[in-house]
């Protein structure tokens, strides 16, 4: 067994895979649905005497209300998958079987991180699937080729927000404390910085909100240039320094160099 | 301590957490000898051994190690719970093996490692559970199952923090008798608070207490430096109590014999060999029965008890160099 195989049973038997890809189906089916009977059931809520007209939905809005309920409780899914995986320190024993015997620490830390992107990014393109979907059957046509390349920018986020989950779990010895700082990074501080006008065009955050934009046709792909960067930038930064901060053994480096320093 | 090939050594290692840690550790292990770390809880006997598995890097000092593969058991061993015992012993195995470059040659590898890794469970017992999950395991298990893990990448140095800690008598003596197998083929430094366990199985000892070596030596040696020449003896009858007190007492090697209980003498001798021999022979030359005869003090467990208290009062004065060591003959 390798350390990929075992990140792959870890997703499968602990049933992980199953929930992120339940979640973001779900999230994927329903979101043009309330797209679609917005108006109903915001006329169905209404007191009397009070009329809500809202614009007829476009495609546009059926997919960015997807990624919009992605972005919230599928991030949660997603932080909280990647914080089991990659909070080494949350189970020091078992940790010292890794430690003892994985020489580089890239491996400790490469198989957990691919893999759990993967599981996520498939889960996310599932439920992007689901929505377009619906959204062609409900609303109409959003197109195949936009809808891929905002499936293509979001999945760089992913992998964004993943390698941050590794390097706040570097910090911690608890899964839930690297939980909830992920989540306070995620949810609340990097919405918040995209607020600021200047920022907003080249944070990592900017990914995550091309539904609209670019399914409608209002941006191009190339608006979208700088902001990839930054986020595969980041990526690479933040995986290098999860990296670093993983410990060793000093034996098992050793093994591995082939010598005993003296 | 010893003429043998050292399997490892340490110059004055040292880990200061603020006042405690491990402090100017001197280490001398022999090659295929067993080890055995003693000391209270505290005494800062998982921080040494971490220093020398390599996971815990000394403030100073240095290991020397001859070999390179090296394996640790930890106290409370812990897996992933959705693995097999088999999985795990796999996993362990395949770590340390190189990636074969054809797929034939990869899926003859694993073949091999998955034997290596079903001997080994065998090995330690737990052949019957090796497609369960350890997610069920006792503490039991989960100790045999790290030493099946450490086992089966056949380590030249293997560390065993407290491994019959939680463990009910039966599971005791299986690792110990697994502990004395090893030593054919592993040197083995085991740490364990339980001083029974370390002198039935181990060939040296060392104390630790306070962070600091306070005793290092064979067991052996260690046991008879320290054994008092102190025995009760224990006879049938009131009557057979007194002649037998007026016997020794006309010895002249012996230097007290008092009454002790119902029956009973605590008898002091010169020298140890006195007293072994002189005891039997005055109990048969006067004809009486010998219900007991009882050496004072001179277990493993008493002797390391009183060289703690001992240092506990001058380690504080130490600045280094501190051990005491007992050499064979």
């Amino acid at each position: 067994m390798t350390l990929w195989q075992l990140e792959i049973a870890r997703l499968l038997r602990t049933r992980r895979a199953l929930v992120l890809a339940a979640l973001f189906t779900f999230l994927g089916c329903t979101a043009p649905l309330l797209e679609h009977y917005a108006a109903d059931i915001l006329a169905s809520a209404t007191s009397d005497g009070v009329r809500v007209e809202l614009p007829p939905p476009t495609p546009a809005d059926g997919i960015a209300s997807y990624e919009s309920n992605a972005q919230q409780l599928g991030l949660i899914g997603v932080v909280v998958v990647a914080s089991s995986a990659l909070c080494f320190h949350a189970r020091p024993q078992a940790f010292v079987f890794y430690r003892m015997r994985v020489a580089r620490r890239r491996d400790m830390v490469v198989p957990r991180y691919v893999v759990v992107v993967g599981a996520c990014v498939a889960a996310y393109l599932l439920g992007l699937f689901g929505a377009w979907y619906e959204t062609t059957l409900l609303i109409g046509d959003p197109g195949v080729p936009r809808t891929l390349a905002h499936g293509g920018l979001m999945s760089l986020h992913l992998a964004f927000v993943v390698a941050g989950v590794a390097f706040i779990a570097s910090f911690f010895r608890s899964v839930l404390a690297s939980v909830g700082s992920s989540l306070g990074v995620y949810l609340v501080a990097l919405p918040a910085l995209s607020v600021v006008d200047f920022v907003e065009p080249w944070t990592p955050q900017a990914l995550a909100d091309s539904a609209a934009p670019l399914v409608s046709g209002s941006d191009g792909l190339g608006h979208y240039v700088v902001p990839a960067a930054v986020s595969a930038g980041l990526t690479v930064l933040l995986l290098a320094v999860s990296i670093q901060r993983v410990q060793t053994s000093a034996r098992s480096r050793d093994r591995s160099a082939g010598s005993i320093p003296e | 301590m010893s003429v043998g090939r050292a399997a490892l050594t340490s110059a004055g290692l040292s880990r200061d957490f603020g006042g405690v840690g491990v402090f100017d550790v001197d280490l001398h292990i022999d090659r295929g000898s067993v080890y055995g770390l003693v000391g209270r809880n505290g005494a800062g006997k998982t921080t040494l051994l971490s220093m020398l598995a390599g996971l815990e890097k000394p403030d100073s000092g240095l290991v020397k190690l001859d070999g390179t593969t090296v394996s640790m058991c930890p106290d409370v061993p812990e897996f992933e719970p959705w693995l097999t015992a088999l999985e795990v012993v796999e996993l362990s195995a395949g770590l340390g093996a190189p990636r074969r470059s054809g797929v034939r040659e990869q899926a003859l590898c694993d073949a091999a490692l998955r034997d290596a890794a079903l001997r080994v469970l065998s090995r330690v017992g737990m052949e019957s559970a090796a497609r369960r999950r350890v997610g069920g395991f006792s503490r039991g298990m989960l100790q045999r199952l790290s030493l099946a893990a450490a086992l089966v990448v056949r380590p030249d140095l293997l560390i065993l923090d407290e491994p019959t800690s939680g463990l009910d008598p039966e599971g005791r003596r299986t690792i110990l008798d697994l502990v004395r197998d090893l030593k054919q083929e592993s040197t083995i430094i085991l740490s364990s608070h339980i001083v029974h366990d370390v002198e039935s199985v181990c060939d040296a000892l060392g104390l630790l207490d306070g962070g600091r070596l306070v005793l290092q030596g064979r067991t052996a040696d260690i046991l008879d430096a320290h054994a008092r020449p102190v025995w009760r003896l224990q006879s049938r009858s009131s009557r057979e109590a007194r002649i037998l007190a007026a016997a020794l007492r006309a010895e002249e090697w012996t230097l007290s014999v008092e009454p002790a209980s119902e029956f009973g003498l605590l008898v002091e001798a010169a020298s140890v060999e006195a007293g072994e021999r002189g005891i039997p022979q005055v109990v048969s030359r006067e004809g009486c029965a010998l219900a007991g005869l009882t050496a004072l003090d001179s277990d493993l467990e008493s002797i390391l008890l009183s060289v703690s208290s001992a240092s506990a009062s001058t380690v504080a004065s130490m600045t280094g160099g501190g051990t005491r060591t007992w050499r064979g003959p």
